[in-house]
């Protein structure tokens, strides 16, 4: 519980307009995309870095909780305030301060949403690649936060790639300015890699300065149904193997195309067990070189059919597809466990192979999609949240999907964070010294522990 | 060395992996910096339990201990300052693993760069950062200094290629960060901050790095420019075109001067040369890229602009420039090679700012570099036996960092802070972000035991 008095001091810092603590408020900003839900004491939203840094320090001194938030649409718990304390919304943060195109930089506020800087940067013929799902509400300081991935991770790289520096402030306060606004720095360690992903326990972003890349000059959709697996992963392989890397390279699994196939004006062959969804990106030449080779690849590899966009309006019409998955799995069960691992890609077909196993012994759907490219899946393990034995089967299913995840030397989470969801598995990955130097980074930078207490290590 | 200690080394690496033969130990006090110091021996290690070991006994006794790969770093990373033991990692040289389906290799740190380049050709697939001692230094080595190379303006640095690390903790702890997949935000990123890390943090025993489909064709062209201003823009213009040239090089006046006085290139002696090549699959495509970075060349005044017409011709240029280094170094008896990156729009104002440096110290400042990510290295030409123009050279390389800094940059892209330019870290970093870089220090190496002396961290 925050006091009175400590309350006051707040509202004394960033004005009593930007305090919230009426039950409405604290409500919207119990949650977020993951729907756990926890009570703030209060919320703040602060104008500038300096008013940041005095309520950290104050709640260095004081000891209360503060919780970083932008748009709250994280997957794995991060923005929920599962201590109580002070939610930080960073709304007013919400200025993109320099797009430079001379040197291919830009300075924004963590509060932009991802999708308005792709726009103002693509205004002028740059290209800002990370395009995680939730782009039109999703902050730049939350994707940050979570080194947010995206469909076009496989080519371009994640969040992480783009970002050169950050103005960042302490937990006790002091502000700081890591990394460089060149294109490449060796000065010191790499404390810019350390925030990033740090899902808002080390310190609070309050400036970005990103990398921007020149916007392809064209692109090309193409999707493919198989058979099977096996062959649409094979597919995959020989892509990559002709050099060809893909702007995108979206995978979905049969369950998921059984869930879409009524929706969807394109028809789905009956005997469909995999689909690719794929674009290339680049040079006109290049494209056309790139969408053919693929189409090869494609009709050597037993595809049960091929279909390029020939413009933009079927490439829109290719993309419904992988836009419908997510939605539709509700057909299956009402509620879903979203997990995001991702494997070495050769072990795809076997993964996949055992998620068919896993859902017959327990009975529950599990459909996959995601990123093929990259190896990392989005695995959805259905079910009725109001059954008690799904409940309890789904979390066993967890486990078991995180030991063949980290057999097959994978990771928990490519892109989503470890947050609250995932921090009572970070051990299966994580070796003990890994968690002990963690823990130790985590103590120097927040003695106290007040920076977005109870995530990723429990 | 003290003869429990000698002999408790011996023990764990064998006789044959343990010298303080002198010889040895003069070889072992420097690398390719200005700096040298006898360390009290050297030991070959094999394995990790090999570095676990020796890092315990020296965290024990608080006996610093000096990574080494091949010696070539520039900042003097490498030298063993406080002596102590030098832990020798080019005998870890296997290539452990090569997956073109998992889009990776994992080796082990005394792998030499040019070694896996040529077993990842085999499978038409490189490891792009391309540092200029490429036929020599070590895998290890550029994971430890973060290392770049001319490719670094389209393929990125070390850094963006590291998937994960194993690593031996200062206590003796061997820990694994990172995974093999191709991305991941379980936890911390350590896997980076181990990276660029130049040595202080724990030692690296295994690398698993992200690997590139490697293009069949490429073009090369040169441009002239007569101002520094025409040629520092045609940089902004091409990387701003939509063409990324995968090399983007800029030489200097007196860089050019000295070429031609060692080879036969005869190149026109003006302010400015910028060297690009594109690189594809087919000529149709990379002749096509280049084209357009001519005509941004032509917009900005270039005197002669010529395409290469043979493999030959182009590999001439690319001669030229990597001998920049050499032949420079052959006019006075001491060079100092810089390493600054400013913002790409600034790189003309670097430029004049040199130019005005070397007048006002009458020192000789060579430069060249990286034009395509604002990466220059300013090559200082002096006596060294002369302490006139060892004080002007001081004078001179100070007034570049805070230059380079007013500008927006950083004082070093590629080589590292090491000893060189540890005075200059405050110069860049803010005191609280000493701090932090210094707490991270002390908790993973309470005793300062790994590579004492470098990057400003001893406080």
């Amino acid at each position: 519980m925050i006091s009175k008095a400590v309350l006051k001091e707040i509202a004394q810092i960033v004005g009593r307009e930007y305090l919230y603590t009426t039950r409405e408020v604290l409500l919207e900003y119990a949650s977020d995309a993951t729907r756990l839900e926890s009570m703030p004491d209060a919320v703040v939203i602060p104008e500038n870095a300096d008013q940041i840094s005095r309520i950290l320090q104050l709640a260095t001194k004081k000891g209360f909780p503060v919780i970083p938030r932008g748009a709250g649409s994280g997957m794995s718990g991060g923005a929920v305030p599962v201590r109580g304390g002070l939610v930080m919304a960073m709304k007013r943060f919400d200025r993109i301060l320099a797009i430079d195109r001379d040197n291919l930089v830009c300075k924004v506020e963590p509060g932009v949403i991802t999708a308005r800087l792709q726009e103002a940067v693509e205004e002028v013929d740059l290209f800002y690649p990370p395009d995680p799902a939730s782009l039109n509400v999703s902050t730049i300081g939350g994707n940050v936060a979570e080194c947010a991935g995206g469909l076009r991770a496989v080519k371009y790289g994640v969040t992480r790639d783009y970002v050169l520096g950050l103005t960042v402030v302490l937990p006790t306060g002091e502000i700081i300015n890591t990394g460089v606004e060149t294109m490449k720095g060796v000065a010191g360690y790499d404390l810019t890699r350390l925030i990033i992903g740090s899902e808002g326990t080390l310190a609070v972003i309050t400036a970005v300065t990103l990398r921007l890349v020149p916007k392809p000059a064209a692109n090309k959709t193409m999707i493919a149904f198989f058979p099977d697996v096996s062959s649409a992963v094979e597919v995959v392989s020989k892509i990559i193997r002709n050099k060809i890397i893909p702007a995108i390279l979206e995978f979905i699994d049969r369950q998921c195309l059984d869930c879409i196939r009524e929706e969807m004006d394109l028809p789905i062959p009956l005997k469909a067990g995999a689909m690719l969804l794929i674009e290339v990106d680049g040079d006109i030449d290049l494209v056309g070189r790139d969408a053919g080779k693929i189409r090869e690849v494609c009709e050597q590899g037993k595809a049960l059919k091929f279909q390029g966009a020939a413009n933009t309006e079927e490439a829109d019409r290719l993309w419904e597809a992988r836009r419908n998955v997510s939605p539709s799995l509700n057909k299956l069960r009402p509620h879903k466990i979203s997990e995001d691992i991702v494997i070495p890609r050769s072990r795809l077909s076997d993964l996949v192979a055992f998620l068919g196993n896993l859902s017959q012994k327990y009975g529950l759907p599990v459909p996959a999609f995601g990123h093929a490219g990259d190896g990392n899946l989005h695995v959805n393990i259905m079910l009725d949240k109001n059954n008690p034995r799904e409940v309890e089967d789904a979390q066993v299913m967890v486990r078991d999907l995180f030991d063949k995840v980290i057999q097959m030397g994978g990771t928990l989470t490519g892109e989503h964070g470890i947050g609250v969801t995932k921090a009572p598995y970070l051990e299966m990955e994580i070796p003990r010294a890994g968690i002990e130097v963690m823990s130790r980074i985590k103590k120097a930078f927040d003695p106290q522990g007040i920076l977005n207490p109870g995530k990723i290590f429990v | 060395m003290d003869e429990k200690i000698k002999q408790a080394l011996i023990d764990i690496v064998g006789e044959d992996n343990y010298t303080d033969s002198l010889i040895d130990m003069v070889s072992y006090s420097y690398d390719a910096s200005e700096y040298s110091q006898r360390p009290s021996c050297a030991v070959w290690v094999e394995t990790a339990e090999h570095v676990s070991n020796i890092l315990k006994l020296a965290n024990r006794e608080h006996i610093p201990v000096v990574p080494r790969g091949a010696g070539t770093g520039l900042t003097g990373t490498a030298t063993p300052v406080r002596g102590g033991i030098v832990l020798d990692l080019s005998r870890m040289n296997k290539i452990i693993k090569i997956s073109i389906e998992d889009r990776l290799a994992i080796v082990q740190p005394g792998v030499v760069y040019a070694d896996l380049e040529k077993a990842l050709a085999h499978y038409g697939f490189f490891f792009p950062p391309d540092p200029a001692s490429g036929t020599v230094c070590t895998l290890g080595g550029n994971v430890a200094t973060n290392a770049g190379g001319v490719k670094g303006a389209k393929y990125g640095t070390t850094r963006d290629y590291v998937l994960g690390l194993q690593v031996v903790l200062p206590d003796g702890r061997i820990m694994r960060t990172g995974s093999r997949t191709m991305k991941s935000v379980s936890g911390y990123d350590l896997t980076k901050l181990f990276v660029g890390s130049e040595g202080t943090l724990g030692v690296v025993t295994e690398i698993i790095l992200k690997i590139n489909p490697k293009t069949t064709a490429a073009t090369t062209s040169m441009a002239t420019f007569d101002n520094l201003e025409d040629a520092g823009r045609a940089v902004s213009q091409i990387m701003y075109s939509g063409i990324i040239p995968s090399v983007l090089e800029i030489l200097g006046r007196d860089t050019i001067m000295a070429i031609n006085q060692n080879t036969d290139l005869d190149l026109p002696e003006v302010d400015a040369i910028l060297l690009a090549e594109t690189d594809g699959y087919t000529t149709g495509e990379t002749d096509f890229q280049m084209e357009k970075i001519m005509e941004v060349f032509k917009k900005n005044n270039a005197g002669e602009v010529k395409k290469a017409k043979s493999q030959e011709e182009a590999s001439e240029l690319w001669v030229a420039r990597k001998s920049a280094y050499a032949v420079l170094s052959r006019i006075k008896t001491h060079v100092v090679l810089e390493d600054v990156t400013v913002p790409m729009a600034k790189i003309a104002d670097l430029l004049k700012g040199i130019k005005a440096i070397s007048k006002k110290h009458n020192i000789m400042i060579a430069t060249y570099g990286h034009a395509g990510d604002g990466n220059l290295h300013p090559q200082f030409v002096y006596d060294g036996y002369d302490p006139e123009q060892v004080k002007s050279k001081g004078a001179a390389s100070a007034e570049l960092f805070q230059l380079t800094v007013d500008l927006g940059g950083t004082l070093t892209g590629e080589h590292g802070i090491g000893l060189q330019k540890a005075p200059f870290m405050t110069l860049e970093h803010d005191p609280a972000a000493m701090n932090v870089m210094r707490g991270i220090k002390r908790l993973l190496d309470p005793n300062n035991i790994l590579n004492p002396g470098k990057m400003a961290l001893d406080k």
